[in-house]
């Protein structure tokens, strides 16, 4: 069982890893105990945002690029809109990563 | 009691009891327990604590003992020793069998890792060994018991040997040896799952075979059983059990390798049709779910089967596949109202996604065979999603908890997107039907009443497709706009829901501007009401922004109705401010003066409103109100752009732009308002933004208010340092630093800044630590200054030397970006060798610099900052690469720094390595991160090379 890494790259996965770096660092944990750690996190991330997220925000904007290598999504937009329910917020460009989220447990 | 007292049977029973009694000590005895349980005095105590006397706590926690020393201590078991501890195992399991089902459970477990332990070698044919074992056991225990127990032991199998950890080597082996066993499992399960087995056994059995699926069996080998826990679905006290092990038959990651034994299975899960009905009419909601699983399970993971067998030849099949989409359809379908009278119809979702995108998937040809067979399908889904989409009747809608609302909003939300997949197959007929049922319901409307509920879900459903219809299309959403004038209005929800669609279809009307002639009247008169107000301005704001070129005939009716509602005052905050940008949007295309004009009557009370609150004694209702009022300004200088291109249109651009002229007026009233409430960071942030947007429109035009601007964040910043001032700051040196005239205001701002900022960076560590939004926003601007006006940055009369220190302190900071600010402004610092100042001020201190770049890199900062900590290094060993030579010999030479993992070898390799290279920033990034892995205890471990690459 597998699951994406991406949320690692997020202010809660780089927490976590200074922490964990930390530990090894005084020797409370061994670096194998960290990676198991980092393995149940990736699980959880993925599980929680997969069933426990209600928000839901709509955008739209200039392709400018796509590519879709190794299962991974990636677009570039120009000229992009965010949309919640309330809001709406512009970017000039934006980077899109996306995975599969039924393909994570697999 | 905790160190001193020896690990004995009666010791730890004792503080088992005392664990579960009293939680003062809960912590303590835990711990206590911890190092029993891991000691080798395990062994032995945990069999006494499992005699049949003992509390079942005490038992408990003796199965656990010996099932962790088993699993995780097994290299303790002296040679030799294996057979008895297997057989003392099994004599316990006989004796535990008739007692708590948790310690056999456990037992079980236990027995299960010993077995994989055991396994290839020492116990090859394990499996067969315990089916005789349990088979002629010659105990007290009954054939039923014995069965419960080997089926217990044979379900946990699977689970230990995912649990457990070994080597991919034992792993292979190990999976090897129960392979093959799998077809002695299977014949007894075979006979097991049958009616004349017990019931208890029965739903083991299920149960166990379901354990084995996820180890992976073949399909084909497996086809009888399944259709055996087919039958079990009849049979209420096994249906749950034989759901779950049919939804792990279906979606097992091997299923798909078998699709002539799913095809064989199908006729099954189409007769559950039978019982769907049969349950739907009796209201039993659980065996709609279960079933639903059961053919969702199907469904969804094999899509690409589904539509290759409708291509085929065997009728039969294809007709078998239809069936299956069918019957997804029907279980979308249930009655009643989601989520309180039923939640299957939201498990298709997903199914309807994936059949759409696997069928544009295929070959063209192919595709259009599929179409026609297809559309049909997705149409009699969107009748019912018509019908599933409706909001229950008010009177019971109010008995829903808001929990129970939100699902449902969920809901809707998840029905609004699958409209967008259908109408990907359907095409403009999906837009006919809804228009027919309207067309329908309007006329109906004269003769009965309809019910306002479902003319909000067509006109939610509407809305949920606007985006993708084409914006040629002229036929169906003209009909739309023509009869939503003739739909009487009675309920908000109603009224939202349209003015929410009409919102949606702003881009298409820029296509079809005289629709504006029937949207803008609706809008108007939502923007007029209350409850409505939150619809209509959102939708009008969509489409003004959106009908630039057209809106110009309807701006004087937008401006009465926008004055009339702010002067009214029924709106919400935001609604205001909403109403402001609409304004900005539709004036934006007048000319000039006609825009003054025209603004006067709404701005003027506004103005004077504001001039007011600056007067009134400061309250957190006034603070609102000012909040509001430069809220509602900042975005009608955002949306007021003058400056936008307008086809073929000249502008009489005589004069100074509106929001110039505004600003102007306004800004004593900002003078007023900075100097009460200049401690107020809510205010200022306000104030900040406003100027930001009026500068982004003005550009060039802002240039006479700059040097005003400048003082006034001089004061601002002075008085309590800000990111928003900081952020102004860096806007209007990027935009005026090329303008001669505002040269000695650009270096005053400059200075003042620095001066400010300098005193948080002499005040105590946490000062700073509590400050690295202003940090990171300061390094920031300083690297930008430095970039684009570097005359401006030396010439201001800063001190050098002291920013020098804060960016080194930046870089100690843990936050990332921080680090990278800091790090950016010091690149940018040091690279400027031909300033004497920065020459001279690298070659006093750069020990300092290179003591942080090395302690960083010893593990004081967190990993995922080394790149920008790289960049600082690669900077300093290309501009002053023998003074860095110089000073690494200190580094190398002290012993035990950065880290006392490093050796004076290591060292050297490094610096050696680093000081080599001029030209790749990226190699030296490299370099820095191994070096750093290596300080760190972590090169060549598993953790450390999963770290992930920083994208931001």
């Amino acid at each position: 069982m597998s699951s994406y890494q991406l949320y690692r790259n997020t202010t809660l996965g780089h927490t976590l890893q200074e922490s964990l770096d930390d530990l090894i660092q005084v020797g409370q944990i061994t670096p194998q105990l960290a990676l198991k750690v980092l393995l149940q996190f990736d699980k959880s991330i993925n599980q929680a945002l997969a069933s426990r997220v209600k928000t839901r925000v709509s955008f739209k904007g200039k392709l400018n690029t796509y590519r879709f290598c190794d299962n991974v999504w990636t677009f570039v937009l120009n000229t992009a809109e965010f949309k919640e329910v309330q809001e709406i917020a512009r970017v000039d460009k934006v980077k899109i990563v996306a995975c599969d989220g039924k393909g994570a447990d697999k | 009691m905790a160190d001193v007292t020896e690990f004995t049977a009666e010791n730890v029973e004792k503080a088992v009891n005392n664990f579960y009694c009293n939680t003062e000590v809960h912590q303590e005895v835990h711990r206590w327990l911890t190092a029993a349980q891991v000691s080798p005095a395990a062994w032995s105590f945990c069999w006494e604590l499992l005699q049949p006397g003992k509390g079942v706590q005490v038992q408990y926690f003796g199965a656990s003992c010996l099932h962790m020393k088993i699993s995780r201590y097994w290299q303790e078991v002296p040679e030799g020793q294996t057979e008895t501890l297997r057989t003392r195992l099994l004599q316990q399991i006989a004796t535990s069998a008739t007692g708590p089902k948790l310690i056999l459970t456990r037992l079980c477990v236990a027995l299960s890792a010993l077995a994989i332990q055991l396994l290839p070698e020492e116990w090859p044919n394990c499996v067969d060994e315990l089916i005789i074992m349990f088979q002629n056991d010659a105990s007290s225990l009954s054939s039923t018991q014995r069965c419960s127990v080997l089926l217990e032991v044979f379900t946990v199998f699977p689970e230990e040997f995912f649990s457990l950890s070994m080597s991919n080597d034992k792993r292979a082996g190990v999976r090897q040896e129960l392979n093959k066993s799998i077809n002695k499992i299977l014949a007894l399960l075979s006979n097991l799952i049958s009616p004349n087995s017990p019931n208890e056994v029965y739903e083991q059995a299920l149960k166990c075979f379901g354990s084995w699926v996820d180890f992976g069996i073949p399909m084909n080998e497996a086809e009888q059983i399944i259709v055996q826990v087919f039958q079990s679905l009849n049979s209420e006290h096994l249906f749950d059990a034989a759901v779950d092990t049919l939804v792990k038959v279906f979606t097992q990651p091997d299923a798909h390798k078998y699709p002539l034994t799913i095809q064989k299975l199908l006729p099954l899960v189409l007769q559950l049709q039978g019982m769907l009905v049969d349950a739907v009419d009796k209201h039993n909601m659980d065996v709609c779910q279960g079933l639903t699983q059961i053919v969702i399970s199907v469904a969804e993971s094999h899509p690409r089967l589904i539509l290759e067998t409708v291509c085929g030849d065997n009728e039969n099949r294809k007709s078998d596949a239809q069936k299956l989409v069918g019957l997804v359809l029907e279980c979308c379908s249930v009655p009643g109202h989601y989520p309180v009278d039923e939640q299957c119809s939201s498990m298709t979702f997903t199914f309807w996604y994936i059949l759409q995108d696997t069928l544009q998937d295929f070959p063209v040809e192919k595709y259009h065979m599929l179409l026609p067979i297809f559309q049909p399908v997705y149409l009699g889904l969107i009748e019912n999603l018509l019908v599933k989409v409706q909001y229950p009747p008010e009177e019971i809608y109010t008995m829903w908890t808001a929990e129970e609302k939100e699902q449902f909003r969920c809901y809707r939300q998840d029905i609004g997107d699958t409209m967008m997949y259908a109408y990907s197959i359907l095409r403009e007929p999906l837009l006919g039907y809804l228009c027919n049922a309207l067309s329908t319901l309007v006329r109906a409307e004269k003769e009965i009443s309809v019910t306002w509920e479902l003319v909000e879900a067509i006109f939610f459903l509407f809305a949920s497709v606007a985006e993708s219809v084409d914006i040629e299309e002229s036929i169906y959403i003209p009909t739309v706009l023509d009869l939503l004038q003739k739909i009487p209005y009675s309920n908000i929800k109603f009224i939202s829901t349209a003015l929410h669609m009409l919102g949606s279809f702003g881009e298409w009307m820029s296509y079809h501007p005289q629709s504006l002639q029937v949207a803008i009247p609706l809008l108007l008169q939502g923007v007029a009401n209350t409850e409505a107000a939150q619809a209509a301005t959102m939708a009008l704001k969509d489409i003004t922004l959106e009908n630039l070129d057209h809106i110009r005939p309807f701006v004087p009716q937008i401006l009465r109705a926008c004055q009339a509602a702010l002067a009214r005052g029924h709106l919400k905050s935001r609604e205001n401010v909403r109403i402001m940008s609409c304004i900005g949007h539709a004036l934006s295309v007048m000319p000039y003066g006609d825009i003054l004009e025209m603004l006067d009557p709404v701005l003027t009370p506004q103005i004077s409103e504001l001039e007011q609150l600056t007067k009134e004694p400061p309250s957190g209702v006034v603070k609102n109100s000012i909040l509001l009022k430069l809220n509602m300004m900042s975005w009608l200088f955002g949306s007021l752009d003058t400056d936008r291109d307008r086809k073929g249109e000249k502008l009489n651009k005589e004069g100074p732009k509106p929001v110039f002229v505004i600003l102007q007026k306004v800004a004593p009233i900002l003078q007023s308002i900075v100097a009460v409430w200049i401690t107020d960071t809510s205010v200022i942030e306000a104030v900040c933004d406003m100027l930001k947007r009026s500068l982004q429109t003005l550009m060039d035009d802002f240039t006479p208010l700059s040097k005003d601007v400048a003082q006034l964040l001089i004061q601002m910043y002075q008085t309590v340092p800000h990111i928003a001032i900081l952020d102004l700051t860096k806007q209007l040196i990027l935009v005026f630093h090329t303008d001669c005239e505002f040269q000695e205001s650009a270096k005053a701002l400059i200075q003042a800044v620095c001066a400010k900022t300098q005193t948080l960076f002499q005040r105590e560590m946490t000062a700073i630590q509590s400050h690295t939004d202003i940090v990171e926003s300061f390094m920031l601007v300083l690297a930008q200054v430095i970039k684009k006006s570097k005359s401006a940055f030396f010439d201001s009369g800063t001190d050098i030397p002291t920013l020098f220190q804060a960016g080194i302190v930046g870089l100690s900071l843990p936050e990332n970006h921080t680090v990278k600010a800091s790090s950016i402004f010091l690149c940018e610092l040091i690279s400027n060798v031909d300033v004497p100042v920065v020459r001279d001020i690298v070659h006093a201190h750069v020990h300092v610099l290179l003591d942080r770049i090395m302690r960083a890199m010893g593990g004081e900062s967190p990993r995922q900052v080394m790149e920008h900590i790289s960049d600082v290094l690669f900077i300093l060993c290309k501009h002053y690469t023998d003074l860095v030579r110089l000073w690494s010999q200190d580094v190398v030479d002290k012993e035990g720094y950065p880290s006392i993992r490093c050796t004076r070898d290591d060292k050297d390799r490094f610096m050696k390595s680093v000081l080599k290279e001029r030209v790749s920033k990226s190699k030296v990034r490299q370099l820095v991160k191994e070096f750093s892995l290596l300080c760190r205890g972590l090169l060549g471990t598993e953790y450390g090379a999963q770290m992930t690459e920083l994208v931001i």
